[in-house]
């Protein structure tokens, strides 16, 4: 089975139109306000695929084993509007895909989930963050990813205080001119710090090529996939084969890897792009 | 770390929002984005919103944003009946997602369903609109935002088919007397056949852009 090894020119293995996708990223604030519907939340669209991330703070009591440790939960949902075959049977890859993201997003690194903590042992964030499908066109898992990673770029942490019946409550412009005796716990820290962000690349191997970044036609023919996911500074966070006809040899996959080298780099700067519009806002 | 199984932690929101609903006097009541009590919000619409589907169709109200998709017409289950005649069963599913809730949900659902449907070639009577209104102590507001449906006294909805000046749903709930209620419906009916035009325009649209 002669996997793309032999060559050193990729592009003769590569499929023409493996990047021919047009990545859109957009961080869209889709409530303004302090109280408002979600805290930090971005669109993603790769292609077709377009995925919707929203991020919502809530207070909860640290566990006994870890005061100063905040939590996050990630879901991810595939509503039927995504695509035909949705219904009548709820898609089995939405939480094959939740359990990725959960996964991958906790174990890169990118948050310190102590920064979320507001009074050691008594309270910390919860961040809720929910990933929509809107159009499922293949590729889920990496514009799911780049949603994610957006909308915590973007997310702004709301100001709070402690009251006096030791609850964390909210607090919003008015009352910060007035009441100034309570002060906010948290006044200067409304970003969270994000250290090398995870972006990913998946691949369809066949036995002489590699597709980047599969449509889902594509995806439906072929049923060996690889997903790579790359942090900034290019190390590897992951790698995903489950299964498949084809085997995973050492050269296919540090292809796979080398694709996702030049994704990583595309997508640093449409995030960072679409970050820098919305601070023009 | 690793999201810990088992236990999930009771959390609460930080927002003050869920407790008491303070009354503001309505006879200074203003719309937060500075709309007259007869004036809807300004309306983006576009079909093809989601490529999977057969058709679909994108909404925006204000802050009210929804998705519907159209999925068919599919081969139904009824295929199992015995007929002695040749018959083809079909359905055709429509499913929706509010991305943002900001008053005013249903209708607008409904309104963005009616061009989905119309994106997915399925044979229609006539596009629908949909229209809701809310009394507000002695004020009628059209096209309430969520902090106003909160407030009312009593809400009116309408669909109707502008074209053929028939109304296929009217949900009315709260406090109403007689002659409001026929105020109000005027007023829907009114923004209904506006809405209607809004909507052919942007149906039209698309095919004038297909054929350049």
């Amino acid at each position: 089975m002669a996997a793309a090894n032999d060559s050193s020119d990729l592009s003769s293995e590569m499929e023409v139109d493996a990047f021919r996708r047009v990545v859109q990223t957009y961080i869209c604030i889709l409530a303004a306000g302090a109280v408002a519907s979600a805290d930090g939340s971005a669109l993603a669209k790769i292609g077709s695929t377009t995925m919707l991330a929203a991020i919502k703070m809530e207070v909860m009591t640290p566990t006994v084993e870890c005061p100063d440790e905040g939590s996050i939960a990630i879901e991810f949902h595939m509503p039927p509007i995504c695509s035909p075959l949705v219904r009548p049977r709820p898609a089995d890859v939405a939480s094959v895909i939740s359990k990725q993201l959960s996964d991958t997003i906790l174990s890169s690194g990118m948050i310190d989930i102590k920064e979320l903590c507001l009074v050691g042992g008594k309270a910390a964030w919860m961040a809720y963050l929910d990933i929509y499908c809107l159009d499922a066109d293949g590729a889920l898992f990496d514009a799911a990813l780049l949603s994610a990673v957006a909308a915590f770029s973007h997310l702004n942490i709301p100001v709070v205080s402690l009251n006096d019946d030791g609850q964390i409550v909210l607090v919003s412009e008015d009352t910060v001119q007035l009441k100034l005796e309570k002060e906010p716990v948290n006044k200067e820290k409304r970003k969270l710090k994000l250290n090398s962000l995870p972006f990913s690349l998946t691949c369809i191997l066949n036995k002489n090529y590699i597709l980047a970044d599969p449509t889902a036609e594509e995806e439906s023919i072929m049923e060996t996939v690889v997903t790579v996911v790359l942090d900034s500074s290019y190390q590897l966070v992951s790698l995903y084969k489950p299964g498949g006809p084809v085997l995973g040899h050492t050269s296919g996959i540090q292809d796979c890897v080398a694709l996702a080298r030049h994704r990583v780099k595309e997508l640093q700067n449409v995030l960072n792009e679409a970050i820098s519009d919305m601070e023009i806002d | 770390m690793a999201s810990k199984t088992g236990s999930t932690p009771a959390t609460y929101s930080p927002s003050p929002a869920t407790h008491k609903k303070k009354r503001i006097p309505i006879a200074d009541w203003v719309c937060p984005d500075n709309r007259g009590f007869y004036q809807c919000r300004p309306a983006y619409l576009r079909t093809g919103a989601v490529s999977t589907a057969a058709g679909s169709a994108y909404a925006e109200f204000g802050n009210t944003k929804v998705i519907v998709s159209v999925f068919g017409p599919r081969e139904s289950k009824k295929a199992m009946m015995y007929s002695d005649t040749g018959r083809l069963n079909c359905d055709v599913d429509v499913f929706a997602v509010v991305l943002e809730s900001g008053g005013s949900d249903l209708p607008v659902v409904i309104s963005c369903a009616s061009l989905a449907l119309a994106d997915a070639g399925i044979l229609l009577y006539d596009l629908f609109a949909s229209v809701s209104v809310s009394c507000l102590g002695k004020d009628l507001v059209i096209d309430p935002i969520s902090e106003e449906e909160s407030y009312n006294d009593g809400s009116l909805m309408i669909t109707c088919m502008p074209s053929r000046n028939q109304v296929t749903q009217l949900i009315v709930d709260g406090e109403w007397s007689t002659p409001k209620i026929h105020d109000a419906m005027e007023l829907c009916l009114g923004a209904c056949s506006k809405l209607g035009k809004v909507m052919r325009s942007c149906l039209k649209d698309v095919v004038t852009d297909l054929k350049e």
